[in-house]
Order: C-alpha cells, then structure tokens, then sequence
C-alpha cells in the first residue's frame, strides 16, 4: 500500500470539506459547519500499474479552514504534502482568485516539481439546467486556460450531486503513482521484496518553518 | 402583608411543668412588595377575640390556598408583639437553621421546631405543636389520607411541622444535614453545604469500633475530636457551633450539654441524650461515608495517583483541595440565587462567594439568561435593581445606535466591498452554525416548522438555486445582525470566523438580542486575542500550554516532542473556540461559565486543555508515535468526553501548578539570600521564569486587540 498526504485549501465555504465528506464517506450535508485549524481524515484508492495489478493507495487528508485570517496556519498543513486541491465555487468570481493565491504560495514555498496541484471547480450543480446558467460567474474554460498555463490538472465537480468528485481523487492517485513508480522501483529492488510493501512516501521535507509558533 | 401559615396549639413550654405551657400560633408572613417571608410565634394572651376568630378562619384557608391578606389590625399586633409573653418573629434570611423534631409515634411527646437565627446571640424558644388540637394539621391529614399513595417513598409520618417545613421550602433553599437529619439549613453557604453534605469527602474519622458501652457520652467522646475537629475547619459558623458545643460540654467533664439545651428546657430530650443523637447522626454519617463513599474513594485515589505529585518531591493535596474540587454537586439554583440578594437587590454576599459556586457546581440553566449578564461583566455585580434597569435602557438604547449606523448607512461612506464581503462571510457561517439544535435547526420564518406552506415555496423557486442561502430562521437573523454590529463596534478586527460559535450560545440562553450582542462584547474582550491576524495572541496560549505540559507532565512532553508535536498544535482549536467543537452545546454553556468565573485564573482554559491532556497522556504514549497520528487522535476525541471530571482535574493541576510555582519561588528567595547555592539539587528543568507561566495566577482577564496602524496595515498590539 502507498500511502499520500494530500491537502485542501481554498476560500471559506467552497465546500472543501464537502468534498472530502463526499469523497471519504459518499456523504453530503448542507449544514456541516466550518471548519477551525483543520480536520484529517483518511480513505483507500485503487489504481492500476503498468501491469494491470491494483495498486492500493492511501490518502490522508487534511481539511483546512478557508479564512485568509488563518493563512498564517497552512504551512503546517502542506509543508509535507504530495498533492494539493485547490478549491473554488464556481459561483463566486472572487474565490477563483483566492484559489490562484494559493497557487502561487505552493509554487513558492513548496518548490518542488513533483506536488501535484488539482485546481477544482466545485459547485457545478448549481449552475445545471439552461435557467440556472446565470448563476455561474466563472467560465470553464477561463478556469482551465489559466490551470494550463500553470501546470496543474483540473475540473469542475459537484460535492451535493458527487459528480465528479471520485474521478479528481483517482487522477491525483495515478499521477502520484506514476511519478512515484520509478522511485519505488528502486526502493523494492533494494529491499528484495516483491510483495504488497507498506511505503511511506513523504515528499522531502521543506524545512518550512512558518507554522504557528515556531 | 400577606400570611402564608398559620399553626395554632403551638405551644411554648418554658418549664417541664405542663400547665406552664404558654398557648400561642406560630406564624409565616411575607411582606408584600418583595415576598420575603418571617417566621414567628404570637402568644395567644395578647390576641383579643376577634382576631382569634379570624386566625383560626385564615389558618384553614390556607390549607388549600398559599396566601392570604392579613388586616390591618393584625399587622399592628404582630409587630408590637416582640419580646411580650415569649412571642417572637425573625425574617427567613437570618435564619441558619430550623430543627425539625417529629412527634414519638406512640405519642409519648408532641412534635417541635426550633429556629436558629445566624445571630448566635439570639436564641428562641422551641414551639411544640400539639396536632391533634391543630385544626389545619388534623385538615391535611385527613386530605392526605385520601390521596393516600402506599408505594410513595417519600410519605412519612405527618405533622404539623411538615407543613412548616414545606411552606418555608418554596421561599429559600432549604437542605437537610447529614449529621442531624431533623436540622435543614436555610439558603446554605457553599461552605455549609460541602461541610454537611453526606457525600463529602471528609476525611474518615478512625473510629474504634470496640468502644465500650454505646452509651452517648462514650460515642461522643470517640467522635468528638477526630469529626468535630474538622468540621471546626471549615467555616466561622460551624466552628462557633462546635466549640459552643465543645465549651459546654468541657465544663467538669460530665455532661455535655448543647447551646440550646442550656437555655431552652425541653421536657423531653435532655442534652445528654440529645448530645448523644447528634454524636451518633455524626458517627452513621461516617459510616455511611465508609460505605457509600468506596467508588468515590477509588476516584479520588486515581486522581491524586494521576493528577497527583510526585510524593518524593512534592506536598500532597490536603483533604479539603480534593474536597473542595471533587463536590460539583452544588448548583446555583433559582431559590438560591435570589437569597443573596437584599432588598435592594444588591448582592447581600462576597462576589467570590457566588463565584465559587458557579465554578463548583454551575448555574441552573433556568437563571442563566440572567446570571450571565453579572458574569460577562453586563451587570456590575455591586449593582442594585434600580441601577440595572437603568444600565438595561441604556445598552438597550446603545445597541440600537449601533445597529442603526450599519442598517442606514449610504454607500458614499463606507467601503462597500469590504463590507459586502463581511457580510457575505458572516451568513455562510451563520447558516452552518449549530444547526442541529431546535433554535436555529428550521430555516424558516417562525423558525419552528420544517417547511413553509405552498406560498413561500414559490418565493423559494423564484430565488432559484442559491435559496437555501437565505436566512430566515428569526435566531439566526439575529445572529447575523449581532455579528454585523459587532462589525461596526470593532472595527479593527472584521468578522473572523469562530466569532459565530461563540456567539451562538450566548444568543441560545439570553434569547434577546441587543443584551446577546452586550454578552459578545464582553466575551469577546477577552477572546479577541484568539482572533489576531498574526495568530500571537492564540500562539502565546500555545506556548504557555506547553510550558505547562514541560512542567506538569513532562513524561507526555517528552513522548510528544518525539512525534514532532510538542507544540500543541492539535489544540488550536480547542483553544480558539474555548473547546466549542469538542463538546455537546449544552456542556459547552456549563464549561463556559465555569472559566467566565476567573475563581482561579483567568486563563482557566488552559489548565482544561492541561486536564484532557493529562487524561490521554497514558494512550498517547503508548500508541501514539507520530504528528498526524497524535492530530488524528485529538481530533477524535470530539464527543466523547467527560466534562466534569476534567474540570476536577483542571482545579487540582491549577492548585498543584501554584503550589510549584510557590515552592521555586522560595527556592529564589532562598538563593538570593544565601550564598551558597546549591547547584547539585536537580529540579525539574523548570521554566521557571516565564512570564506566560505567571501570567496563569491572574484573575484578570487578558485584553490583546487587533490595531491598525496608519498606512493600514493590520498589527496587534498588547495592551
Ligand atoms: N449546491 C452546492 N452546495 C455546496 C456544494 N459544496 C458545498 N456546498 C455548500 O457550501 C457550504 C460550504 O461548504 P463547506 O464544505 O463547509 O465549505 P469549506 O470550504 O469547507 O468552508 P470552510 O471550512 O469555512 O473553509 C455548505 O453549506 C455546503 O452545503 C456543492 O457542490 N453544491
Ligand atoms: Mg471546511
């Protein structure tokens, strides 16, 4: 099994933690409070190798709270992390440019090429059906131009209806996998061992010590 | 006036002569304006016969009815019959206590009462009724036959000083003694309670068992020294009764005789045998203690073994600490909270009087809304109920103006967008605030249905999509509205989110909107420094909460700093929210007003957060090996709890945290006034000179606010 740390950041009330709910226990609830510091919670993928074997993958998960006010906190979340969602509602213009300040800060305190950064659009139920297209105030492809240019995978999901969401984590897992499998290659050799191992693959730690009160 | 009671064949016998015996009624008046009642006795010599037919009249009412007015003529006659032919009367707040002795079933002697006023120097008469010529007695018995349940526990014999008693009852707190189950304290002291309660941790006394005889004197004299003597510890009033009894029977050796034996002659219990009742009362109550008290004794064994010092280096508790911190049972109720105040209403004792016992035993939910408003600082607690109606209109009035600048503003003056995104904030998380409690659980105009009829559905279509955005709920509208005034009130600091949680159990319990939004001012005076934009304010509790753990539990603190986590970050949120999260609503508003109190430390919170760590010390360190694990476990903690024995848990740490503190500062005095130092002396590496650490002995609350400076940019200050 391998194991991922993956973070959610993005603006208050996007429904990050709605995503993960959605994702973990194929939940939705429309009055789950915010979120303070931040919640971890953990679920199993399979993805499949070259080979056609399944290849189990963990995901631990950290929720993080939305606010800018705790901005100051976050580097305690993604210092170590092998994946970042970064979360807008497509129904509010101003938090897809929240959503490009994270990139940025990623990009500039995690500096490493191998994070995977998903930038997901949620909400998307919202603005289904021809009379609900005036609720949208962030074009796709405004969203997906800008996610090609900075490298980073992308789409929009639902956390209420669940569409899409499953289809973002299994992306993430098999890039992870992928550029994972060289380096794990040569760690099995190594060992000698050909079964199911358990392998932590923590990215190299950043030595980031903007956490709270370090 | 109105009467409340009246008890006629209640007799005086100032001899053991019978014929001596002085008729009279005993009485139970209140006042009119306030209700507050008097107890007396009226001497039937000095009643002319028209008001003897009129009592006697108002006597049987009563049975059925709780009060009647009293005439004028009567008034006058009660109060000149002070002090004429025994009659007496005494307001129900200066009693201590009344002794309630029933009648021998065979009929051998007649039930009495006996009053004791707080004033030791005042001392009456017992007042014998003689029921079988009490008409309202021989009534309710008769009443009470009927109704005759045979399986009701609580029905024991009755006699006219039942009736008393449940009279009295509905006007003060009255509690029975363990020691003397005939003697019921009125409005007891926190002090009393804990001194007679039978579930008290009183130290056990060593009794022989093999004491000769049984005889009372025998059994008073086992008991005396080792029970009495500390119950003499606790407060002036029962170590002025005890010595009095000592005193008394001290004098040649013989026959200890009680305060009021000496001076009231009862022709049936003489003081030997009723010294001897009471030393045997005391003498049950301590095996009963020995018995009832096992499962309590284990809990105080593992808290003292847990919670405890390390016995080669340090004092242990005293038995009054784990006394003091393991009896939570003492509510402030209704009954109760009313008898501290005087007529003025002005509180008639010390304010940590009535701290004590909300941090001991909390408030009762049904006196919260206003018991609140004196905690959180609304009302001055020196405060009369004049001065409170006047403060009332003025903050009422207050509110309004502020409201007022937010809900008429043009948008010429004010930074729209700002403020747009403020309120934007302030409704999402307004909308997913405690949403499973009744009050704000239907977002629906009269916040009580689930859905509203066919018509306002269709307002929800045309709204479309996004409706469920809508606040409707009345509660939450008001949370919104408070959350956006306070906006305009503190300016500097904008919504942070949090702020909604804790506001919303202030608005679930004073229901009132601009008295909620005082009760968030003032809560957030102290809370504001969780609130920073530079986190310094929650990360200076971080660091004195680690600094705790350094020196209170040092075995976690070296487990935690092996899985990376010595800095507590899994407590952020607890402390944040003042352990909002973590908890039940209802345990959160009983945990809130215990740390409202600042009885030990304004910081209170942090010796809770100590107390769950302490708890979960033992499966931390042996299971837990790395941050997230750590993270995840804290985070899993969420409704499992048990708030009360942490919060016993937090008073023992705080007083063993002082006790330390105490100790290295004797140590500084000692060093700097010697020479020599002893440097070979290992100490826990202590972080002794922390100014966080000491900051933790405050009772003063801790006001850090969010400033701006000049070109805008936020900055936080300490103030
Ligand atoms: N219609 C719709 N509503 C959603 C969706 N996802 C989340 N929501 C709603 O949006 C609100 C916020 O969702 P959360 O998941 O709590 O948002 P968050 O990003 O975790 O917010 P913070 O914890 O404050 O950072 C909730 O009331 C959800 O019901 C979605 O896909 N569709
Ligand atoms: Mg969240």
């Amino acid at each position: 099994m391998l194991q991922f740390k993956l973070v959610l950041l993005g603006d208050s009330s996007v429904g990050k933690s709605s995503i993960v709910h959605r994702f973990v226990k194929d939940t939705f609830d429309e009055l789950r409070e915010s979120t303070i510091g931040a919640a971890f919670l953990s679920q199993t993928i399979k993805v499949e190798s070259e080979d056609q074997q399944e290849v189990v993958i963990k995901f631990e998960i950290w929720d993080t709270a939305g606010q800018e006010r705790y901005k100051s906190l976050a580097p305690m979340y993604y210092r170590n992390a092998n994946a970042a969602l970064v979360v807008y509602d497509v129904t509010q213009e101003d938090s897809l440019n929240k959503a490009k300040a994270w990139v940025e800060e990623l990009k500039n305190k995690v500096g490493d090429e191998d994070l995977v950064i998903f930038l997901v659009g949620n909400k998307v139920d919202l603005c289904e059906g021809s009379d609900n297209e005036d609720k949208r105030a962030v074009a796709a492809t405004l969203a997906k131009q800008y996610a090609e240019d900075q490298g980073l995978m992308f789409d929009e999901v639902s956390a209420k209806t669940g569409h899409g969401v499953k289809e973002v984590f299994q992306a993430i897992g098999q890039r992870l996998y992928d550029t994972k499998k060289e380096e794990l290659a040569t760690r099995q050799r190594g060992n000698g061992n050909d079964g199911q191992v358990d392998i932590n693959v923590p990215r190299p730690s950043t030595n980031d010590t903007t956490g709270c009160c370090s | 006036m109105l009467l409340r009671l009246v008890k006629s064949a209640a007799y005086i016998h100032p001899t053991t002569v019978a014929a001596e015996n002085v008729p009279g009624y005993l009485i139970v008046a209140s006042t009119r304006e306030d209700q507050s009642l008097y107890i007396g006795w009226i001497a039937d010599s000095l009643l002319g016969p028209g008001i003897r037919k009129w009592l006697l009249e108002m006597e049987l009412k009563l049975v059925e009815s709780t009060s009647v007015r009293a005439t004028g003529a009567f008034r006058d006659l009660w109060k000149s019959s002070q002090g004429r032919s025994h009659s007496f009367k005494v307001a129900l707040t200066a009693v201590y206590s009344v002794e309630f002795r029933p009648p021998s079933s065979s009929g051998w002697w007649h039930g009495s009462l006996i009053v004791y006023p707080r004033d030791d120097h005042l001392v009456l008469p017992a007042v014998f009724l003689h029921d079988a010529q009490c008409p309202s007695t021989v009534l309710r018995e008769k009443i009470l036959s009927r109704n005759f349940d045979p399986f009701d526990k609580e029905v024991g014999l009755h006699w006219g000083g039942v009736d008393v008693l449940n009279c009295l009852k509905g006007a003060a707190e009255l509690r029975r003694t363990e020691a003397n189950p005939s003697v019921w304290l009125v409005n007891p002291t926190l002090d009393d309670l804990r001194n007679y309660n039978g579930d008290g941790v009183v130290e056990t006394p060593q009794l022989n068992p093999d004491i000769p005889g049984g005889t009372g004197e025998s059994l008073w004299e086992a008991t005396k020294w080792s029970v009495l003597a500390k119950v003499a510890d606790f407060t002036a009033r029962t170590s002025k009764f005890v010595s009095g009894v000592l005193n008394s029977g001290g004098d040649g050796g013989a026959v200890p005789r009680s305060l009021l034996a000496d001076r009231v002659v009862d022709d049936f219990d003489a003081a030997r045998v009723y010294m001897a009742k009471w030393s045997l009362g005391v003498k049950q109550e301590a095996q009963r203690y020995q018995l009832t008290n096992r499962l309590d004794s284990a809990y105080i064994t593992t808290l003292s073994h847990e919670v405890g010092f390390d016995v080669s280096r340090d004092q242990q508790f005293t038995p009054t600490e784990m006394n003091v911190a393991t009896q939570r049972g003492f509510t402030l109720t209704a009954l109760k909270w009313r008898s501290l105040f005087d007529l003025q209403g002005r509180l008639s004792v010390t304010v940590g009087e009535v701290k004590d016992f909300i941090f001991h035993g909390g408030v009762a939910p049904e006196i919260r809304s206003e018991v609140w408003l004196f905690l959180l600082g609304v009302y001055p607690w020196d405060s009369s109920r004049d001065e409170r109606v006047q403060i009332s209109e003025t903050l009422r009035q207050s509110y309004l103006e502020l409201k007022n600048e937010w809900v008429f503003r043009t948008p010429e003056s004010y930074d729209t967008e700002y403020w747009e995104d403020q309120v934007f904030r302030i409704e999402k998380d307004v909308l997913r605030n405690d949403r499973d409690i009744p009050l704000y659980k239907h977002n629906t105009g009269d916040g009580q249905t689930a859905s509203e009829d066919a018509s306002e559905d269709q307002e929800l279509e045309e709204a479309g999509a996004r409706s469920h955005w809508i606040i409707k709920n009345p509660h939450l509208l008001k949370l919104r509205d408070i959350l956006k005034t306070y906006n305009v009130y503190n300016k500097d600091l904008g919504y942070v989110q949090g702020m909604c949680d804790l506001v919303s159990p202030l608005y679930s319990v004073v229901q009132d909107e601009p008295f909620a939004f005082w009760c968030f001012a003032h809560f957030m005076d102290r809370m504001e420094r969780n609130f920073l934009r530079d986190q310094s304010g929650i990360c200076d509790q971080m660091i004195t909460l680690t600094e705790l753990v350094q020196l209170l539990l040092p075995e976690l603190y070296e487990h935690l700093q092996a899985c990376d986590s010595e800095n507590l970050f899994f407590c952020f949120r607890m402390l944040l929210v003042w352990f909002k999260r973590e908890f039940d609503f209802t345990e959160v508003c009983s945990i809130w007003e215990v740390f409202w109190t600042d009885y030990y430390s304004s910081q209170f919170q942090l010796f809770f957060a100590l107390a769950i760590l302490q708890k979960n010390a033992a499966p931390i360190i042996q299971n837990l090996t790395q941050f997230d694990q750590v993270i995840k476990y804290f985070n899993d903690l969420q409704g499992t709890m048990d708030w009360h024995d942490l919060m016993v848990r937090s008073e023992l740490l705080f007083i063993r945290f002082k006790k330390m503190i105490d100790v290295m500062d004797r140590k500084q005095e000692l060093a700097t006034t010697t020479i020599t130092t002893e440097t070979s002396e290992e100490h826990r590496a202590p972080p002794n000179e922390s100014q966080h650490l000491r900051r933790l002995l405050s009772r003063d609350i801790v006001i850090q606010r969010e400033a701006l400076i000049a070109d805008g940019t936020p900055k936080s200050d300490l103030r």
